[in-house]
């Protein structure tokens, strides 16, 4: 006995789709008892109406032509299981994202609905009852990336007792939010908020940080992720480095410094920063005059630990953990090679909002003095120009870095803040200051701070007479503006970070056009990627600011925390399974088989056949449809069901 | 030899005789012949066809893609006027059948357009070996620091012409030095020189022209270089007006790209037609090594 329930889903199907002819249709089919159509089938009287009809009607199988499966499939699940019907008896058809939305038509959308409930009915009276397994899930989580997100959802995570391994690539943790010098809109100390977080990492007994490690390779799925941890070597002993700095001092060959954002000079080895953490040395290699071919063990000889170690070797650790965080966070867009009229990184003094940031800074180059980098004097005229590398389609990417506006506002008033008679102008497109005292904020920019916003784009940034002619439109006067700057900052956009794609690509994790990962759903699962088990925090889910950012690496933390608290995991009884007395073990399925789920078996002496590992098979069917004799059945798509779904569709 | 449909277009036939003659020589040194269009018309650039409207703009500069498409399968035209109306006409007729027709039915015959259209840079970057370039030029434009000004024509509309970087071009650039002269940045190579606003309002093409001189002065160059004789004009011919309107000094060669290149190949300055520029100092470059 089967039940059709045809969902209007208000006026999404049935604005297109004449719900009550589709249902009409259905109830002429074999075997059903029962063809309704449904307001909204999802809703509390919606659930109830098709959990009445299961007992009135004493249906055994259902049929719901609605929205796409990956929206409600797992609802209706409960609602059958509600009602006393095995979940797995249940047929979703999309009428919805395949039918109602992309057509305009409504007879021929009516038909099409049809005929894709036709095909439900079809296959649904070959469904079998089934029960979802259990499998143990390990009771440790992977959180990727040191920045503020990564810290955030650890300190959540190992704060509900779940034991965390933090890996980060660089030599400290802190991420981009280390590098800042004060946090829009209260003006707070960005180092004061995040360094005892950083520290509260180190000293936490259920975290292991790693630094200087990237993930090499995942196997497995949730519950169970093994993941090989590559420890880089940095010729220190991280047990035993004090950080006294000693080495930093000493060491002859000058390197670029990364944490000052290439303002300032660092030394081949070094301290990221006085702050860092751990406080650990790291040497670099490629700077190295001992790994140049030269003779130099100065640091060797001074390191009064004796944690220098020139012989090091990359270390790879594999862990399991139940589940994952992604958290590798931004980089900041490229602008050299794509705005050539700004002077293509040639003019020393046109710089980004990141290496403004780290002149601010009190532990930056400049020990908290603005100077420009040519000569080193104090600016009087600082430009800023916004929206470099964001919302400008010339250079392909439309999309807003959505903090640009709120942390230029910051610069301009800190600038003022420091150097009381310099004034600040801002080229802006439009003013976005959407967050809580955002708008307050970037007024009192204006207001109290002085600083001129000039609507428009500049076109180009030249020199004359030892000065930089900005030259621009401002767009409110209709004309063009040229300002005499003594320094440039440019807010460049935000990027998915360096090594993300790679990641993403080794968990599953699927990326948008710009390469920031995919959230599960963008009203409801902000958080989950599409892979189960795999959590997204902060800006590697797209732009955003520090309290956004915050909140969403808790949220992450909470989905772990309920993932992994009961302690075992429910398995979809969806997976392949092989009539061994059938096979011939010729083993085509375990060539094939993405997730090594197939294992070699002797059912009889003699005569070895394939088995599938229920807890690593994930129901792809590809070995069902490699199997030459075709012994290989995945449950709910059963040839069975597929044949008849096909038979149905073409009559 | 590979021989090239050439049309010169009004300006190198008259106002700058001076390109069209350096260009002979540096096409003749490299042995690159030039078939010059029979009975060739207005490129489309003159204001006339802009302010005539229809479909003229379009239908002389296709007259004489279809004269040289009858019986070359490349034309160069140097003026980068003539090159930008040469490739809109193209682009046009490439994507507007309607237009395509009304065209044949003043031609009265099927219209060829689809000939190669090289504008100069394109041509000298194809035709001459750096190497060759840089073992002739002997050092004579070693330590002359030229600025590349390109214009806007000959870059935009970057989906029409399709040519080099519209923001930043740099296909003269590996010309010039191999012919020995350094390239230092220059801002303003496809700044605005005021184009033809100096017939009905003067004063922007000075104030615009002044701009760059003033920026080519400062990035320390010698001479700027170009294929547009319109620039040209704006940047050589005017650059007395630029000084009694604004009390500057100004004293800029402005070189065609060929009268540069015909340098470094020891023509002397009254050959390529330098003579004929208002600022022409630059006899002293090329004597310093032929002296020695």
């Amino acid at each position: 006995m089967i039940g059709v329930f045809i969902c209007q889903c208000g006026t999404n199907i049935s604005a297109t789709v004449d719900t009550g002819k589709v249902a009409q249709a259905a109830a002429a089919m074999r075997g059903v008892a029962d063809a309704e159509s449904i307001q909204y089938a999802c809703s509390d009287p919606g659930q109830a109406a098709i959990a009445a009809a299961i007992r009135h009607k004493r249906l055994d199988r259902v049929v719901i032509g609605a929205c796409s499966p990956r929206m409600h499939e797992a609802t209706f699940r409960r609602a059958l299981d509600r009602a006393g019907l095995n979940p797995f008896m249940l047929e979703m058809v999309n009428i919805r994202e395949h039918c109602s939305w992309i057509h305009s038509d409504v007879d021929q959308a009516t038909e099409k609905a049809a005929g894709l409930v036709r095909k439900g009915i079809a296959r649904v009276r070959h469904h079998l009852p089934l029960s979802a397994g259990k499998t143990a899930a390990v009771r440790r989580a992977l959180v990727v990336g040191g920045g503020i997100a990564g810290i955030q959802a650890a300190l959540d995570i190992a704060a509900a007792g779940i034991p965390v391994t933090l890996v980060e690539k660089s030599p400290t943790i802190g991420g981009n939010m280390a590098r800042l010098d004060k946090t829009f809109p209260t003006l707070d100390c960005s180092s004061c908020i995040l360094t005892p977080l950083m520290v509260e990492v180190k000293q936490h007994e259920n975290i292991e940080l790693m630094v200087n490690s990237e993930v090499d390779d995942v196997h497995g799925h949730v519950g169970n992720f093994e993941v090989d941890i590559r420890r880089k070597a940095t010729c220190v002993d991280e047990k035993k480095c004090s950080g006294c700095m000693i080495c930093q001092e000493k060491c002859p060959a000058k390197a670029p410094d990364d944490f000052n954002a290439g303002m300032g000079q660092s030394k081949a080895i070094s301290v990221a920063s006085p702050q860092a953490v751990p406080l650990v040395a790291s040497l670099r290699k490629e700077h190295c005059r001992r790994f140049s071919g030269g003779k130099c063990r100065v640091c060797q000889k001074l390191c009064p630990a004796g944690a220098v170690d020139y012989g090091q070797q990359d270390e790879v650790v594999r862990q399991s953990f139940g589940a994952v965080v992604a958290a590798t966070g931004y980089g900041f867009y490229d602008w050299t090679g794509a705005y050539p009229t700004y002077g293509m990184g040639l003019y020393p003094d046109v710089i980004t909002s990141l290496q403004y940031e780290r002149l601010l800074s009190a532990s930056g180059p400049t020990g908290g003095h603005i100077r420009r980098p040519s000569d080193g004097a104090e600016p009087r005229q600082v430009v800023f120009i916004s929206c470099i590398g964001s919302r400008d389609e010339s250079v392909g990417r439309p999309q807003c870095c959505s903090v640009g506006c709120m942390y230029i506002a910051k610069q301009a008033i800190l600038t003022k803040e420091h150097i009381p008679d310099s004034q600040s102008y801002i080229f802006y497109i439009d003013m976005r200051a959407g967050g809580k005292n955002y708008e307050e904020f970037a007024r009192r920019a204006q207001t109290r701070y002085g600083t001129l916003y000039i609507r428009g784009r500049v076109g180009k940034i030249f020199p004359r007479w030892g000065k930089l002619v900005v030259m621009g439109t401002d767009t409110l006067v209709g004309d063009q503006v040229e300002i005499e700057a003594d320094l440039v900052v440019l807010a460049t956009g935000l990027t998915a970070s360096d090594g993300a794609g790679g990641l993403a690509r080794k968990f599953n994790i699927s990326c948008d056009e710009n390469g920031f990962m995919a959230e599960g759903h963008p009203k409801l699962k902000p958080v989950e990627a599409e892979a189960a088990g795999v959590f997204l925090a902060g800006a590697c889910q797209g732009p955003k600011d520090i309290p956004a950012t915050v909140a969403q690496a808790g949220a992450a933390a909470a989905k772990v925390i309920g993932l992994l608290s009961r302690g075992e995991l429910e398995t979809s009884p969806m997976v392949a399974a092989v009539s061994q007395s059938k096979c011939s073990g010729c083993f085509k399925c375990r060539d094939v088989c993405p997730f090594g789920a197939i294992e070699d078996e002797r059912p009889a002496a003699g005569r070895t056949a394939a088995r599938v590992l229920a807890s690593l098979c994930r129901g792809c069917g590809i070995c069902s449809a490699a199997c030459p004799p075709g012994v290989i059945s995945l449950s709910g798509y059963t040839d069975k069901q597929l044949l008849a779904e096909v038979v149905a569709a073409l009559r | 030899m590979s021989v090239y449909s050439y049309f010169p277009g009004c300006s190198l036939s008259s106002g700058a005789m001076e390109f069209d003659k350096s260009f002979r020589l540096v096409a003749a040194a490299f042995d690159i012949g030039l078939d010059e269009l029979t009975d060739w018309n207005c490129c489309g650039a003159s204001p006339a066809p802009h302010h005539w409207g229809g479909d003229l703009g379009i239908l002389l500069p296709a007259r004489n893609l279809h004269i040289a498409g009858s019986s070359h399968d490349s034309m160069v035209a140097p003026c980068a006027g003539c090159f930008n109306r040469l490739k809109y006409a193209q682009h046009e007729l490439a994507h507007n059948g309607e237009l395509r027709r009304r065209t044949e039915r003043v031609l009265r015959e099927p219209v060829h357009y689809q000939t190669e259209v090289l504008n100069l840079v394109q041509l000298l970057n194809r035709e001459i070996d750096p190497g060759d370039l840089a073992g002739r030029s002997q050092g004579r434009l070693a330590g002359i620091a030229l600025g590349t000004y390109y214009g806007c024509v000959l870059v935009r509309p970057p989906e029409i012409v399709r040519y080099d970087d519209p923001n930043n071009p740099v296909k003269m650039e590996p010309l010039l030095k191999a012919a020995g002269a350094t390239i230092p940045h220059f801002p303003f190579k496809t700044e605005c020189c005021g184009s033809y606003m100096g017939l009905a309002r003067k004063e922007i093409v000075l104030q615009a022209s002044r701009r760059i001189i003033e920026v080519t002065l400062e990035c320390g160059i010698d001479a700027l270089v170009t294929v547009c004789p319109l620039c040209h004009q704006n940047l050589d011919l005017r650059q007395q007006q630029i000084n009694d309107a604004f009390g500057t000094d100004y004293h800029l060669p402005v070189l065609y790209l060929t009268q540069a290149i015909g340098l470094a190949l020891g023509f002397s300055p009254a050959e390529l037609g330098i003579e004929a520029h208002l600022n022409a100092d630059v006899g002293h470059w090329t004597l310093r090594n032929d002296d020695q």
